[in-house]
């Protein structure tokens, strides 16, 4: 795949809810390498349902979705799971394994794959905290931590297998407005020095505004999209206007 | 009349649907644990350090930390029923037959179902508890979003750890409730009791007796392991979900143990 080529290309994609309804606009969308794309919008316009059809985690309704060369419909489980190594995904919430510490969360997709020595996969491991600047102590069980670190872990975790996409599912939920900037410095990072394509489902329209390449307005009676904040916020389409209004008051 | 034969029909009709319930259930789990060992076979994980680990943390559990109970039970168990039958073979029998009796109903069928239920009352619900607990916060799927195959991870480990975990406490108990009866009897001077009735027991031991006592207690570990992962991993959307599936993975062992024990009874 030529560096140019999208990362992921989804055309006319319906995605399902949870319960299984179908939602009845299509969405059509190509992300490249390096690009932060968020998807915004008022709640039930169906992110989470959006998001997690990108990243073929869920069947759409309708549409097709191409995702680092593969033809979504036709993955089996174990190429669906090989390719979850290279589309990363943390759900809202970013939850952790309970039952063993932050350090051993972060390896233990890495040791499971067989990435490498016990000894690497803990050099990687550290040296992936230290880029994430992860404040936070790594010898504790994920319910000791606050919600910014379990998030820190959780991306960790991912890049431990060394991604080209991440999807995020709400990151900056329950997070304080400094938690915030680091979080976004982060993904700065992740597209900018690694190369990845994100992906965000967000209310933090500060961030929207400011890092977003490409912006998926999700609305119960309208969906589009656009390439970053000034076409967004210059859109006349009422539900848009109506969206951004009621962010501003 | 008409009454008495439709009451008569509708508890036949409930019956059925019972059996035919049980039956679908039986052949859901059985797939359900199939399926966890086809994942693990298939990619010969075994010595995998992340499933590895799991098995390591389950034998610990439920192995380890249940022995002292186990010591306790096995006491317990040798001083009132293995001191009932030394009594009773005094009566009805000779030495040789009280031998066999032990090991047969002590050391075989007790040490078995009372090491199965203690595991159940300990470990099948703590696995329930914990898988169920894990689904709905999101972190069984956080791993299947990152390529884990969860069967392989969380399931196999489990029942392979509470299968040798039942084998080896099922035999320490045996041996605690058959030794420890009769050598505290002996001490304590109750009569009938002596240090020769170990010679015995250990005549009334079989190879074909050690066969079923080592395949029952591996498909008892299997089934309380195995029935606590399913009724875990069904608890999805509501943590109301949590007791309701415990519940159901404690008597639903409950009932497999003691019918695959009368089953193997009948087969062997």
């Amino acid at each position: 795949m030529s560096a140019a080529a999208p990362l992921l290309q989804a055309a006319a994609l319906c995605p399902r809810r949870s319960d299984g309804a179908a939602l009845q606009h299509p969405l059509s969308i190509d992300v490249k390498a390096g690009e932060t794309v968020c998807l915004v919008g008022p709640n039930g316009g169906g992110k989470t349902a959006y998001l997690r059809a990108l990243a073929a985690v869920d069947k759409p309704a309708a549409g097709t979705l191409t995702l680092l060369g593969k033809d979504s419909s036709r993955l089996n489980t174990d190429a669906w799971r090989a390719l979850r190594l290279r589309a990363a995904y943390v759900l809202e919430g970013a939850p952790l394994l309970s039952v063993v510490n932050g350090l051993i969360n972060v390896t233990l997709p890495a040791m499971y794959h067989r990435l490498g020595s016990a000894t690497q996969v803990a050099a990687a491991a550290q040296e992936l905290l230290k880029f994430l600047d992860y404040p936070g102590r790594q010898d504790l069980l994920p319910a000791y931590l606050n919600q910014h670190e379990r998030l820190l872990l959780a991306i960790a975790r991912c890049l431990m297998l060394s991604p080209e996409l991440m999807f995020l599912d709400e990151p900056f939920h329950m997070t304080d407005n400094a938690c915030r900037e680091r979080e976004a410095a982060v993904f700065r990072r992740l597209t900018r020095d690694k190369g990845l394509a994100v992906l965000i489902a967000t209310h933090n329209l500060g961030f929207v505004r400011r890092h977003a390449d490409k912006i998926v307005f999700l609305h119960p009676q309208w969906v589009g999209s656009f390439d970053g904040w000034k076409p967004f916020s210059a859109s006349t389409q009422a539900e848009v206007r109506d969206f951004l209004d009621t962010d501003q008051r | 009349m008409a009454e008495a034969r439709a009451a008569r029909g509708s508890l036949i009709g409930w019956l059925g649907r019972g059996l035919i319930d049980l039956g679908l259930y039986i052949v859901d789990l059985t797939v359900f644990v199939l399926r966890a060992f086809r994942d693990w076979a298939r990619r010969g994980r075994v010595f995998n350090r992340a499933t590895l680990q799991n098995i390591y943390g389950q034998v610990i559990f439920t192995g380890l930390d249940a022995l002292p109970l186990i010591i306790f039970l096995g006491l317990a168990v040798g001083l009132s029923i293995t001191s009932q039958l030394l009594k009773l073979g005094q009566t009805i029998g000779g030495e040789q037959d009280v031998g066999a009796l032990l090991v047969n109903i002590v050391g075989n069928e007790l040490s078995s179902l009372l090491t199965a239920i203690v595991l159940i009352g300990r470990s099948g619900s703590a696995i329930a508890v914990d898988l169920g607990g894990m689904n709905l916060r999101g972190e069984v799927e956080g791993l299947e979003l990152l390529g884990i195959n969860v069967n392989e991870f969380f399931v196999t480990p489990r029942i392979i750890g509470a299968a040798i975990s039942q084998f080896v406490l099922a035999v320490f108990f045996a041996g605690i409730a058959l030794f420890g009866g009769v050598f505290i009897m002996t001490v304590l001077g109750i009569e009938g009791a002596s240090l020769h009735q170990l010679k015995r027991m250990a005549e009334g031991v079989d190879p074909q007796v050690i066969a079923v006592f080592a395949l029952k207690n591996v498909l008892f570990g299997v089934i309380i392991a195995g029935t606590a992962c399913y009724h875990g991993f069904r608890a999805r959307v509501s943590p109301t979900e949590l007791p309701q599936q415990t519940q159901r993975a404690i008597v639903m062992s409950l009932v497999l143990v003691f019918a695959a024990d009368g089953l193997l009874a009948v087969v062997s």
